[in-house]
């Protein structure tokens, strides 16, 4: 499941990046600052882009969003890593 | 505890009226500065199209409303007379003072013996004000025409890319009466400590207006605005959103002992398309009972959202079924409030677009 989590996020992450042009993201590591790298509506748009994948894949709504999301200090999208690791978390309780 | 529910009162009529003059966001991107890549995302995340204003700055929101007030009048043909209580649901009145409803009591040929006063709200406004409309009656009067909306427009400065292609202006009228037979539920919320997430910080008796509110402040992400005009926190907005309003439905249902399938619409503040699919998606309800279209064609209503909604894209619905609805509100105050109420082919025509004629 892993796998396929890490798929959907890379996609979106080189999706948005077409828009963007960052050179960080167009690298883009487990340990890249994704958060960092994005301004609120570009967050906004890797949630969106992410869930519309989960929902293709694994043929279920997962949300990802919650009241973290857009807080610098508690957001689970601060590296692409961490992204990973609590979209597998959603999608295994979702 | 806001959880109340009232015995045989019901809406009889919504109508709005919304601004003359339609903007697109490509006409507009290059005074927020947007680039071809931002506005493709705005639009796909946000649904931002366009959104529909008053041409003429002397136009205010009481006049939206008239416009809507008389239209029930003439549709249902009832008069002036019959209304016992006004309620003016506004952020952008008249005046500071007095209350845009006692002027519209006037206006509209009311008697003096009606109730008519301002509520100071936004996106829950609609909600607040019907809880308003129905305790009234419950309280003993016969009839209350609400009167809800903004000329939101005004309230953002031109430059702010992040609320300003958001805006929309509307009013609407909807009339409620004793009679109709079903239970309706309520649910209301506040929270004061987010007060400054969504605030006009300049202007009142906390900041009074100075030469200081007219200075232009950049914010990091190139938006620009000044103190005495409408500041949005998105993040946090969004973050209070994702929160709150799920819950509240889920809260609201269980009170009525309903369930999702006992709704035949879910008409929501419309507030952007991210937050309206996100809802609709974890309540498993579709597009078609969750409407989200009214924010990418006219704007940002506020407190007209609801009704604007209702009469843009639901109108024969609602003037030839008998429905049961979930309406939703949340934003600025922080402030929510949800209602389930059952409709039975009420005067909900199209929606009206802002004639100057009409007043003169």
């Amino acid at each position: 499941m892993r796998e396929r989590v890490q798929k959907i996020v890379y996609e979106a992450i080189e999706e948005l990046n077409e828009e963007l042009g960052s050179d960080e993201l167009r690298e883009a590591k487990e340990d890249t600052a994704l958060f960092e790298a994005l301004d609120s509506m570009a967050v906004l748009d890797f949630i969106l882009a992410v869930e519309e994948k989960l929902e293709e894949s694994f043929s279920k709504y997962v949300q990802i969003a919650d009241e973290r999301s857009m807080d610098a200090s508690r957001t689970p999208f601060a590296t692409v890593g961490s992204a990973i690791e609590y979209i597998c978390e959603r999608v295994r309780n979702g | 505890m806001a959880k109340l529910s009232f015995d045989d009162i019901s809406i009889k009529a919504v109508v709005t009226t919304a601004g003359d003059k339609k903007l697109k966001i490509e006409d507009e991107a290059s005074k927020f500065s947007y680039d071809e890549k931002s506005l493709k995302r705005l639009k796909r995340s946000m649904g931002f199209e366009s959104r529909y204003v008053l041409s003429d700055d002397s136009v205010c929101t009481s006049d939206l409303c008239l416009a809507s007030a008389e239209k029930i009048f003439e549709g249902l043909d009832i008069g002036p007379e019959s209304i016992d209580a006004l309620i003016m649901v506004t952020q952008t009145p008249d005046y500071r003072a007095p209350s845009s409803a006692i002027i519209m009591q006037h206006r509209l040929g009311l008697t003096e013996d009606t109730i008519a006063y301002d509520i100071n709200l936004g996106c829950s406004g609609f909600i607040n004000g019907l809880f308003t409309a129905y305790s009234m009656i419950n309280s003993g009067l016969g009839r209350v025409l609400l009167c809800v909306g903004d000329v939101a427009s005004r309230f953002a400065y031109e430059r702010d890319r992040n609320l300003t292609p958001l805006m929309g202006d509307a009013g609407s009228a909807v009339l409620i009466e004793r009679g109709g037979g079903s239970r309706s539920y309520f649910l209301l919320r506040s929270d004061g400590s987010g007060y400054r997430h969504l605030i006009i910080p300049d202007g009142g008796c906390r900041r009074p207006f100075s030469k200081e509110s007219l200075e232009l402040r950049v914010s990091q992400d190139g938006s620009v605005r000044r103190d005495m005009d409408m500041y949005m926190n998105g993040a946090e907005i969004f973050n209070f959103t994702i929160k709150v309003v799920p819950t509240m439905f889920d809260e609201l249902l269980e009170f009525a002992g309903m369930g999702k399938e006992d709704m035949d619409y879910f008409v929501l503040h419309q507030a952007n398309r991210y937050i309206l699919r996100n809802i609709a998606k974890r309540l498993g309800v579709s597009e078609d009972r969750l409407p989200m279209d009214t924010v990418s064609i006219y704007g940002n209503q506020n407190s007209a959202s609801i009704p604007g909604t209702i009469n843009a894209f639901l109108s024969d619905s609602y003037s030839n079924s008998s429905l049961r609805s979930i309406f939703a509100g949340f934003g600025i105050g922080l402030s929510w409030g949800a209602c389930i109420v059952d409709t039975e082919s009420i005067f909900a025509p199209g929606i009206f677009h802002y004639e100057k004629k009409e007043r003169e």
